[in-house]
């Protein structure tokens, strides 16, 4: 097992690198002389102009610019954002918890809504419940996000003022504000997570239920619940655990969109303001930052899903 | 592109087919008398090719064939929207500001006073429009670097592997948001910056397909009597690509439109006057303590839009009878 975690790792460093490497070269994508266009486009002056150049190093090659980003990234130093004077680590550290409370509490109203929902159609395909998930998860799937919560607003903050429509309380502030206005924002990006774990949930169940084994322990006299239970989902888990894995990334990507519409300075917020104004090292820190989130994350799953199957381990 | 899907299609690709015809005949009889043929034992070429009865497949599954004609009348609408639609979608009526649906507004009036209908009827276009640019423009760089990655396999598709990793690492909607950021607002960029997106999906794809057919026995026949790869590529390989391709296009072009939507909510895409659904929801969220209801238009243009083509992409798959592999 540890050798399998060990290789896994290892395995990321060139990943790391290419990676480094894309977001880095963002900068090849802006239009016109860089250090111009980061300085403001036209309204630029040229002192401003000559410290963004400075700033960035743009006055070397490419290479040697990468290099010296790439040397303090790997301590999390990416540099200082155009605009504030604090460093880009600090500011995304800031940020990162609220993000990760929405994403977390997204994922967790996911797995409560959509777990149920898989092992109630699961257990029996073409049942009326069974059509009724089915039908529900498409629809679901269908709904864009943010359509979502722009409706959740109209609904639970215009038409019946019950929860408010923008902004963020901390927990240690006061629990129960902090829940209602995180609320809306869990909603809006659960439930495509809710439906997507549903739908893999009941396919894998419904799978494992067809199977020999789940035969046998039915006709040895096994309860029904321990048949789901103990032989049912945990065959089932390793499919789920993958889209979990999966529902990370789009959770990080939809907290760009959920924070902008809830007014929530979070990681993806900050992303958002980076690129409206340009601000190149802020874009590059905090992608680079995601990027990792993300491979960690699925370092996690390929874990958790060799401890699952052992088979994995030897591949 | 879409002409070279579609002739792959309709050609005739297995030049032998009248024999498989024939071999299908046999494997009936012998299961019938022995019963030793499992349908695993089959190599998956011998099912009946995909472009027969086709049609006739896709038209069975009713759900799909409303979801297919509502989007080719939405294509219609928007390539057509000068012609069909009287008023003009960036002309202001201040007098009518928020007005609900009426006979002559039939989606009622904006913050400004345009007409909603006309706007949708335009925004169509622009959403269409970079969803078609960001798919096309995918799978004309991810077609080729697929072929390549599964014919010529070793260290070229290591670093074509690797490099999709890495794409892929990046949350979709965090770079296709950060590439239209850095390029600039414009439609043509989102575009861009959405195949930048999408292109690892379909060469992973393309890539697991050739690795599948690479080793199969007809293809190791042709090469056997001398079949320039070239040729094996573009007469026996391409048309098993070309199924599971047009599949996951298909889905794509949905993906497309729900981010081209967010990407330009975040104002990201077309600039002001021009309308595009996401721009509309933006506008209608400004005002919504005003007029709310001016929220279900363009989103539930998006949504209908997006279910309309993953249901043909179900109905597609079920068609064309393709399991697609590697993405």
């Amino acid at each position: 097992m540890l050798t399998f975690i060990i290789r896994r790792i290892a395995a990321l460093v060139p990943l790391l690198l290419i990676v480094s490497v894309i977001v880095f070269g963002l900068i090849v994508l802006v239009p016109g002389d860089a250090s111009t266009t980061l300085a403001g486009g036209d309204q630029a002056t040229p002192a401003r102009i000559l410290q963004v150049r400075h700033q960035l190093g743009l006055d070397r090659s490419f290479l040697s610019q990468y290099g010296r980003w790439a040397g303090h990234a790997i301590h999390l130093d990416f540099g200082r954002s155009l605009y504030s004077n604090q460093t880009i680590t600090s500011e995304i550290w800031q940020r990162f918890p609220i993000t990760l409370q929405i994403a977390g509490g997204a994922l967790f109203f996911g797995l409560l809504i959509g777990v149920p929902l898989g092992i109630i159609s699961g257990i029996r395909p073409r049942s009326v419940a069974d059509r009724a998930v089915v039908f529900g998860t498409s629809a679901a799937i269908a709904m864009p996000s943010f359509w979502l919560a722009l409706i959740l607003i109209l609904n639970f903050a215009v038409y019946r003022q019950i929860l408010p429509s923008r902004g963020f309380v901390n927990f240690s502030d006061s629990p129960y504000e902090w829940f209602r206005h995180l609320l809306l924002p869990w909603i809006a990006l659960g439930v495509l997570t809710a439906a997507t774990i549903a739908r893999q949930l009941r396919g894998a169940l419904a799978d494992v239920m067809a199977s020999d084994h789940i035969r046998t322990s039915r006709s040895k006299g096994l309860a029904p619940l321990k048949v789901v239970g103990k032989h049912g989902l945990k065959n089932a888990s390793a499919p789920v655990l993958t889209v979990v894995g999966l529902q990370v990334a789009y959770l990080v990507g939809g907290t760009v969109i959920v924070e902008s519409i809830f007014g929530i300075a979070g990681l993806g917020s900050y992303v958002l303001t980076a690129v409206t104004r340009d601000d190149l090292p802020a874009i590059q820190g905090s992608v680079m930052f995601i990027a990792l989130l993300t491979i960690i994350v699925n370092l996690l799953v390929d874990v958790s899903y060799a401890l699952l199957n052992p088979k994995v381990r030897v591949e | 592109m879409n002409e070279r899907k579609d002739s792959d299609v309709s050609t005739d690709p297995f030049p032998t087919s009248g024999d498989e015809r024939r071999l299908d005949l046999d494997v009936e009889l012998e299961r019938d008398t022995e019963g030793v043929w499992t349908p695993s034992s089959l190599p998956s070429h011998d099912e009946v090719p995909p472009h027969i009865g086709f049609w006739k497949r896709f038209r069975r599954n009713k759900v799909a064939l409303v979801a297919a004609i509502y989007l080719v009348l939405l294509v219609l609408a928007a390539v057509f929207a000068k012609q069909l639609v009287p008023q003009n979608p960036n002309v202001q009526n201040l007098l009518q500001v928020n007005a609900k649906p009426s006979g002559a507004h039939w989606f009622g009036q904006d913050d400004l006073g345009r007409d909603v209908f006309a706007r949708i009827i335009y925004g169509a276009r622009i959403s269409l429009e970079a969803s078609f640019l960001a798919v096309a423009l995918a799978l004309v760089v991810a077609l080729p670097l697929g072929l390549v990655a599964g014919f010529v396999g070793g260290w070229v598709d290591q670093v074509l592997m690797r490099i999709s990793d890495a794409i892929q690492v990046i949350p979709a909607l965090v770079l296709a948001l950060v590439i239209s950021g850095i390029l600039g607002p414009s439609t043509t960029n989102v575009g861009l910056a959405l195949a930048i997106v999408f292109a690892p999906g379909f060469v992973r794809l393309v890539r697991g397909q050739v690795i599948g057919v690479r080793e199969e026995t007809y293809i190791e026949a042709s090469r056997s009597i001398g079949a320039k790869p070239l040729f094996i590529i573009r007469k026996r390989v391409l048309h098993n690509v070309a199924s599971p391709l047009i599949v996951q296009a298909a889905v794509t072009f949905g993906f497309a439109l729900l981010a081209e939507a967010s990407l330009s909510f975040l104002g990201l895409g077309v600039q002001a006057p021009d309308a595009s659904w996401g721009t509309m929801l933006s506008r209608a969220f400004a005002q919504v303590y005003e007029a709310g209801w001016l929220l279900w238009i363009p989103g539930g243009a998006i949504a209908i839009t997006v279910l309309a083509f993953n249901l043909i992409g179900d109905g597609l798959r079920d068609a064309l009878g393709t399991e697609t592999r590697g993405a």
